[in-house]
């Protein structure tokens, strides 16, 4: 059973400790069931085994309250059949430039684990990543499934500026900045795709990946 | 609704010596894609202003850091919606809290305000940009929405909008919202306990609510760092949390000791502890405050909430009233 809590005059919180939820088919669980309670608009905002919902107003603490317990029971209901239920996922295969100017620490990162470069390239080829949440930027999503070897806590120095595009990997997580930003993530590569556009619609979603999405890398030398 | 037979006004920036931005209520619903919900840091005295100007509830206006010279090209109402706003029209002082009209080749200069960094200005229409995902604020992280996703430069030319109701009558001041009287005091900020309060340790439980705060020079709109003035804030044992989806009024506490209030363009997730959130109702406040000045932190539960939260919405029936019942008649003055 998750820990509901609230944890502002706005927000509530979900957390599964155990279970790998699928954070996509709860969300869309919970709108469907808040239509039926008729709760006021909030919006899910994925994190890591988290869902919080973010009411776009504040509520008084008591009717907040009540809305945690109706979400208690309906989750204690429903728990089983929301987490079994099968995700509608996206599959991107993107094609990543390895190396070079745009991945600075490829090299040190081949050193750090005894492995040859081609060998760390071919392991962060060889997992397949879901995008947990998004945060940080406008489209930078956390991907889980990075093999333990290439995990690597941040970089102490945060750099100034890191292009648009760039592959990096950041503790257990793989993302691709959507935009030139500061960062401290290993710099890895490059990919050429856009990650988020202000001017797509709703209905397919602003960013490129959507929480649950399923994620590949190529060597663009072997595309 | 009505439409202005002047047509639209219309503003050129002519000195932009700081940061300028197009803002409205923020971007809300896109968070679960990253996106921080921006908007205006002081929502109070924004929403006060459109009401004034008889604008719809999310027009868009414009915030302003530092020194800027505008000159009107169109007649047209603007609105100084932030306490302690300083700004000159054709070299005479104005004042916030009431519509100003302006005339084609008027001179309107800006200055930084008395309290906080930002000058609110509201404007009749509101800022005619593109609604981009639901909003017209500026997204600085990724350059989009607002004036071409960027801050305001000389040169720029803002039309304003052809939508909106007559204004308040000229020669009404409103009292706009203040935060504190007198700007020596300490701030005094409600706040709920967060999910992670109890994970301080004994002493600094008691010293949460015990010591005074200054706003550190690192602040900005994503967050106003606060440093206690006794001693830095410790847990009983470290914790390492999983990242969460966070928003503005959240109070962090990084490894430095140091609470974090995170304001508009605040990230939509992180991964310190939180200790406390400050009530909604209450945090345009913190738009008044300058580096090195002070609050304090006053932990309520859940009916103290509920009250303050009432007194907020009896003050903004309030405006609303003193408004509706000062409102120009409606036809072109």
């Amino acid at each position: 059973m998750p820990h509901i809590y609230c944890v502002s005059d706005r927000a509530i919180q979900i957390d599964w400790n155990s279970l790998p939820v699928n954070s996509v088919t709860v969300a869309k669980a919970l709108h469907k069931t808040a239509a039926g309670m008729s709760l006021p608009r909030f919006q899910c905002v994925q994190a890591d085994r988290s869902i919080t919902l973010l009411f776009e107003y504040a509520l008084f603490p008591d009717v907040l309250n009540d809305i945690r317990n109706n979400l208690q029971s309906f989750l204690s209901q429903d728990a089983r059949q929301i987490t079994a239920s099968a995700p509608n996922a996206k599959h991107h295969v993107l094609t990543v430039q390895y190396g070079g100017a745009a991945g600075p620490d490829l090299d040190w990162l081949a050193a750090q684990t005894g492995l040859s470069t081609q060998a760390v390239i071919d392991l962060h080829c060889s997992a397949v990543y879901t995008v947990q949440f998004l945060g940080f930027l406008p489209g930078f999503a956390y991907l889980s499934g990075l093999p333990g070897v290439l995990q690597f806590p941040r970089r102490s120095q945060p750099r100034a500026r890191v292009p648009a595009g760039t592959l990096a990997i950041g503790a257990e997580y793989c993302a691709v900045y959507p935009w030139e930003s500061p960062g401290g993530w290993h710099l890895i590569g490059h990919v050429e795709q856009c990650m988020f556009d202000p001017n797509e619609s709703d209905d397919i979603g602003q960013s490129f990946f959507q929480a649950g999405d399923v994620v590949q890398f190529i060597r663009a030398d072997h595309a | 609704m009505w439409f202005s037979l002047f047509g639209l006004t219309m503003l050129r920036v002519i000195k932009a010596q700081g940061q300028g931005f197009v803002s409205d209520s923020g971007r809300w619903g896109y968070q679960y894609q990253g996106v921080p919900v921006g908007g205006v840091l002081d929502s109070f005295s924004y929403t006060v202003g459109n009401w004034a100007l008889g604008n719809p509830d999310n027009a868009a206006c414009l915030e302003l850091m530092g020194q800027f010279v505008f000159v009107c090209t169109q007649p047209g109402k603007l609105f100084l919606a932030n306490r302690g706003a300083q700004a000159t029209v054709n070299n005479k002082v104005v004042y916030c809290g009431q519509v100003l009209q302006l005339q084609e080749g008027d001179l309107l200069e800006i200055r930084p305000p008395h309290l906080g960094f930002w000058t609110l200005l509201c404007i009749q229409g509101g800022i005619d940009v593109p609604m981009v995902m639901g909003s017209r604020s500026t997204c600085l992280a990724a350059a989009f929405g607002g004036f071409e996703g960027r801050a305001l430069q000389a040169g720029d030319c803002l039309r304003a909008g052809a939508e909106f109701q007559p204004a308040v009558r000229q020669g009404i001041r409103l009292a706009m919202p203040l935060a504190l009287r007198n700007g020596a005091e300490e701030l005094p900020v409600h706040c709920l306990p967060g999910p992670e309060f109890e994970a301080l340790n004994p002493d600094s439980r008691k010293l949460f609510e015990q010591q005074a705060y200054t706003v550190g020079q690192q602040s900005s709109r994503m967050g106003y760092i606060l440093k206690g003035t006794h001693s830095p804030l410790q847990l009983s044992n470290s914790l390492s949390l999983r990242s969460h989806a966070v928003h503005p009024g959240m109070v962090q506490l990084p490894p430095s000791g140091n609470p974090v209030v995170l304001l508009c363009e605040a990230q939509v997730t992180g991964g310190y502890p939180r200790l406390a959130s400050v009530l909604a109702c209450e945090l345009w406040k913190f738009a008044q405050l300058g580096v090195g000045q002070s609050v304090n932190w006053v932990v309520v539960d859940a009916t103290q909430a509920k009250r303050l939260q009432h007194q907020h919405h009896t003050e903004m029936r309030r405006y609303q009233h003193v408004v509706e019942s000062n409102r120009g008649e409606s036809h072109v003055d």
